[in-house]
């Protein structure tokens, strides 16, 4: 159980998210939407302990992610899929992750093969398409073999094919017990393999609840439309 | 509106919580640390590049002395293998700073920084592999600048000289060129951005450090690190007068002078990375 508890964050005078609690189950996967600026990569990151919240607190199982004995082998994190040295190979990059998060070097080469990457493991990163970028980072958050993904923005830059193959593993990863927390434009593509739901708007709140509910709320109309009329006057408030 | 997700069965909790500061994490996390810092060492071209800059340094410097100047303008005297083999190592000292600001500036400029952070939530022990590392790039800058050193001085057909001090000497060079990454890194901390950290480094060795010296006293301006550097390295510059030499610290001092800028470099940067959202 990840446990999200009156998270708030603010930079300057500007409250970027503001008193956000909801919860993540085992097995399911939750997507995470809003508008830009709504907040969702700094909650991400303050998920992880790369920010820190001004107010709140975020638990897994009751204990803060600083707290975690194996963070890499809990939580698997993708939060910038650009983020990795252009100069280093791609093999390299997982063997570095690896080293850090203590774990056995022979991971490497499987997420590789996981993500699809087999053949260019010794081509440096600097070569490779967003979509690459995007997979390798992936592959990265799997090296520890976590129980928890946390994705943020996870599609982009995937072609048609690479779309299908993200959503096919992240539905056998909470199929398997996982649980997977991810943030995305593509709400339509959310709608095919979302079990929960979270939106966000302003840095508060909209919604947390099953997509089936979400779907309720409006028969006949698309997840993208009620979303979108959900967040309207937040995102109107943003772009003010 | 704050409504949360229904529970549904609720995950085993498998791993006991353990503080981050645990002694028994840091004996398990420090070799993890250092070993995947090692990786990104040697995994990308700049570090072999900095090597070759020190020994291209090494061996230029020592031709142009043994084939080119000749004669010491000081004392008038041939320059000998003796008395030319450490000169690469200020210039060393001065690459193996900026080496030390690259091992910090380009994580966070390629956002490596947050994924390190995300698998090992770490701050201080993240400094601390760094630190270890700098000092392994340091050291083997400095011995392959030395090397280079030897051989230039060997290929412009010097002679071998007084080397009575060769010991003593190359142990006092490379304390400073394993030293120097770590003030490197320091300035990387607090800067965070790779042009501007180099060119801190490098606009104070070359210009504001000099200005400084001028306008202070010996007394003071001893404990500058690059006037500690030249001590060290016992090489001279034009700045120097009677009163420098005179205030001169002991090489034992000179290396504290820079341990010290060292240690507050990196405690200065540590504070703030600790502060500072990643």
């Amino acid at each position: 159980m990840i446990t999200v508890s009156h998270l708030s964050k603010s930079y300057g005078r500007r409250t970027v998210v503001d008193d956000l609690s909801f919860e993540l189950v085992a097995g399911r996967i939750t997507g995470f939407v809003g508008p830009n600026g709504a907040g969702k990569s700094t909650t991400m990151r303050m998920m992880v302990g790369l920010a820190r919240p001004d107010a709140g607190r975020v638990t897994y199982d009751g204990a803060t992610f600083a707290e975690l004995a194996h963070p890499a082998r809990t939580i698997g994190a993708v939060l910038d899929a650009r983020a990795m040295h252009p100069g280093r190979s791609a093999r390299n990059h997982l063997r570095a992750i690896a080293a850090l998060g203590s774990l056995p070097s022979g991971r490497v080469d499987e997420v590789l093969h996981t993500v699809g990457l087999d053949d260019a493991g010794g081509q440096r990163v600097g070569g490779f398409s967003l979509g690459m970028r995007q997979r390798l980072a992936i592959a990265g958050a799997l090296l520890g073999d976590p129980h928890i993904l946390m994705l943020d923005e996870p599609a982009n830059g995937l072609d048609p094919d690479g779309i299908r193959w993200l959503r096919t593993m992240l539905t056998d990863f909470a199929t398997a017990g996982g649980t997977v927390f991810v943030s995305s434009h593509f709400i339509a593509e959310l709608a095919t393999f979302a079990d929960d739901l979270v939106v966000v708007g302003n840095g508060r709140l909209i919604t947390a609840e099953p997509l089936v509910r979400t779907l309720e709320r409006d028969p006949g109309r698309t997840l993208e439309d009620i979303v979108l009329d959900l967040t309207r006057h937040t995102a109107r408030h943003t772009a003010a | 509106m704050t409504t949360t997700l229904p529970l549904a069965e609720r995950a085993p909790t498998t791993l006991p919580p353990t503080t981050a500061a645990s002694p028994s994490r840091w004996r398990e996390a420090a070799p993890a640390a250092a070993h995947s810092e090692w990786i990104k060492l040697r995994s990308v071209r700049s570090t072999a590049v900095f090597l070759g800059l020190a020994a291209a340094i090494g061996v230029g410097l020592s031709l142009i002395l043994g084939a080119v100047v000749q004669e010491d303008p000081y004392e008038h005297l041939p320059f000998t293998i003796g008395n030319t083999f450490l000169v690469s190592s200020w210039l060393t000292t001065l690459f193996a700073m900026v080496a030390g600001t690259l091992l910090f500036t380009s994580e966070v400029q390629h956002g490596t920084l947050a994924t390190a952070l995300a698998t090992r939530p770490s701050r201080p022990l993240l400094v601390a592999a760094k630190a270890c590392l700098a000092c392994c790039l340091g050291l083997a800058m400095g011995a392959v600048g030395i090397v280079g050193g030897l051989l230039g001085g060997m290929l412009s057909g010097m002679e071998a000289g007084d080397l009575s001090g060769a010991v003593s000497g190359t142990a006092w060079a490379l304390t400073l060129t394993t030293l120097a990454p770590v003030i490197g890194l320091g300035v990387g901390l607090v800067v965070r951005h790779s042009a501007a950290a180099i060119t801190t480094v490098l606009v104070w060795a070359l210009a504001v450090e000099t200005l400084v010296r001028g306008m202070i006293p010996a007394t003071i301006s001893r404990f500058l690190p690059f006037t500690a550097a030249h001590g060290l390295l016992g090489t001279r510059s034009a700045a120097d007068t009677p009163e420098t030499f005179a205030a001169a610290l002991s090489n034992v001092g000179n290396v504290a002078v820079i341990t010290g800028w060292a240690a507050a470099g990196l405690a200065v940067g540590s504070a703030l990375l600790l502060r500072r959202d990643s």
